[in-house]
């Protein structure tokens, strides 16, 4: 699918007087929210989205600063300013149930959501947690030296500037464990929603996420421990960056969960094994 | 004007502590002193770093003849429970206060802080902005701190940073010795502040173990670099009415005050305390007091 027609099937809505890209679809009482992961956008969804919003109203937002969403150049893209708007956008469409779905920086926010859950301090009613591929315990993370260099204060921009679209095409494709499952027209189309808007000028903001899994991690880490909500761990097996192990730790430390691992499957299982995965999600199991 | 200030007002920590109570707040107790209670507008205090409420002990018996006044001890200080972890961050700091008001039922508030306490005032903000609290605040006083840092890309600017101010109140924790001297070092006038009264601030900061779980400040410095967008927005785009409460002569903060010209954030109003450095609710308390009551 390119990324034009990608960009019909949402909508922009305005949230704290940012522009937002909005997918909504589906029409079951039950709503799915998504939360993407990094560099990328909603559009990692494209190949599933078919087959969720049958089971789903499934809702995916490009988060501040990627995708089709606005990339305001004097902003802190933090895990925390975007927990907000991924809260006041659903509050703004009137969700008080939802099943929360999240993968790679994605599931920082959903840690912060489930932070703020534990505390009482939202009111949306969260049914299920599903966690995928996600470096929540940065510590086991294996960071690819692009993202070393973009963690680094003084190689960030450097590498921002030089980055350019053969490197991001390795890159993203490096964490793929079958490096045929994604296509070139697909990484133009990534890396063009990427470009949006001046994405280029932010991105190594954007990465500033990487820190903040360090600062937080009590905070985060910390909220997973004590959540009550059935939580489902559906895990590529192997994903360079988010490794196993990481997912093997979240089972033992996540109250009331299952784990699901998807086989010879990289970072990106919703890109390289949609069946498999949408399956896994929707099982009922838990 | 009369004096609002009587002479002998020195109170041991022993003293202070039985002015207040434990709150169980989520899973931690906050100390908290409840006072004036039967005055109908509310006045909340956040100390600063490596303070607690007790920095503000000659100014509670007036400030209470005419408000309501709550002054916490926050998570780490004080008398308050310290965190099992040694990364509590603004944002859990600020979890605790919003969730401590809550249960005191305060929902009309003027804050005053200082120090570390003003980034906390400026998370209630950014959440207000955001929608994220109910709490309604009638004005705020910052005293003396440093400004959030308005810079589009704060790593940029790491150096400048006052990493040697982290390192001087890193340092106040080794000994009360050293505590001593940076903390003199931090007044206008040395003599304003007895040794008895930095013995008993010492023993709070020693109560319960607290010098090996607060030197977060690091991490701190950190956070404001995270938020600074966050922080600046909210202190721009905030329609509550705010006052800097200022002593003059401070070493160690001073940007707030250029930089709120420089940035015309707000039209700030400014009550200037001369002849007194970072604390001047301990060195010109009399001042300090004019500066919050004057109508």
């Amino acid at each position: 699918m390119n990324n034009l027609d990608w960009k019909n099937k949402g909508t922009l809505v305005s949230v704290y007087d940012k522009d937002i890209f909005v997918i909504d679809k589906g029409k079951s009482k039950d709503t799915l929210v998504i939360l993407h992961g990094y560099p990328t956008s909603s559009y990692d969804y494209y190949k599933v989205l078919p087959e969720l919003s049958r089971h789903y109203r499934v809702i995916i937002h490009d988060h501040l600063g990627f995708g089709f969403s606005e990339k305001p150049l004097e902003y802190s893209y933090s895990i925390i300013e975007q927990a907000d708007v991924a809260l006041q956008l659903w509050k703004q469409m009137g969700l008080t149930n939802v099943t929360l779905l999240a993968h790679d920086y994605g599931t920082s926010i959903a840690t912060e959501i489930i932070a703020r859950h534990n505390k009482h301090q939202i009111n949306l009613q969260i049914d299920q947690l599903i966690l995928c591929n996600g470096s929540m315990h940065i510590e086991l993370s294996k960071l690819r030296v692009i993202q070393k260099l973009l963690r680094n204060k003084i190689t960030r921009k450097w590498v921002a500037k030089m980055t350019n679209f053969s490197l991001y095409k390795k890159n993203l494709r490096n964490i793929f464990f079958d490096k045929k499952k994604i296509s070139d027209e697909e990484l133009q189309e990534m890396w063009f929603q990427l470009l949006h808007n001046r994405g280029e000028k932010i991105i190594h903001t954007l990465s500033n996420y990487i820190n903040e899994r360090y600062t937080f991690w009590h905070r985060w880490i910390g909220a997973l421990k004590e959540t009550q909500i059935p939580t489902k761990i559906v895990w590529a097996k192997n994903d360079p960056v988010a490794i196993d192990l990481i997912a093997g730790l979240l089972a033992i430390e996540i109250p009331n969960n299952k784990l699901f691992w998807l086989n010879e499957c990289g970072h990106f299982p919703m890109l390289e094994k949609p069946e498999e995965w949408t399956e896994l999600i929707l099982n009922k199991e838990i | 004007m009369e004096s609002l200030i009587k002479d002998n007002t020195f109170i041991s920590s022993l003293d202070w502590r039985k002015k207040g109570s434990l709150i169980p707040v989520y899973n931690k107790n906050i100390f908290t002193i409840d006072t004036g209670g039967n005055h109908e507008n509310c006045i909340v205090i956040l100390h600063g770093y490596l303070s607690s409420s007790y920095d503000y002990y000659k100014v509670l018996p007036e400030l209470s003849k005419h408000y309501r006044v709550i002054v916490q001890d926050l998570i780490g200080f004080g008398f308050s429970d310290k965190p099992e972890k040694k990364y509590f961050t603004i944002i859990d700091q600020t979890d605790y206060v919003l969730e401590l008001w809550k249960i005191l039922g305060l929902n009309n508030v003027t804050i005053i802080s200082h120090g570390y306490g003003n980034l906390l005032t400026t998370e209630i903000l950014a959440r207000q902005n955001h929608l994220a609290t109910n709490i309604e605040i009638k004005k705020i006083f910052f005293c003396n701190g440093d400004a959030p840092v308005n810079h589009y890309n704060y790593l940029d600017i790491h150096n400048t940073f006052k990493d040697v101010d982290s390192e001087k109140m890193i340092s106040m924790l080794t000994s009360f010795g050293v505590y001593k001297k940076i903390m003199k070092d931090y007044f206008y006038d040395e003599t304003k502040i007895t040794d008895e009264e930095l013995t008993e601030m010492w023993v709070q900061l020693e109560n319960d173990n607290g010098r090996d779980i607060i030197n977060f400040i690091y991490h701190y410095v950190r956070e404001r670099k995270i938020f600074w967008n966050r922080w600046t927005t909210a202190l721009k785009e905030t329609e509550n009415s705010i006052e800097l409460i200022w002593g003059k002569e401070d070493k160690i903060t001073h940007d707030w005050l250029e930089s709120s010209k420089e940035e015309k954030t707000t039209n700030y109003e400014i009550c200037l305390i001369e002849k007194s450095g970072h604390f001047p609710m301990l060195e010109k308390p009399q001042e300090w007091l004019q500066c919050v009551l004057k109508k």
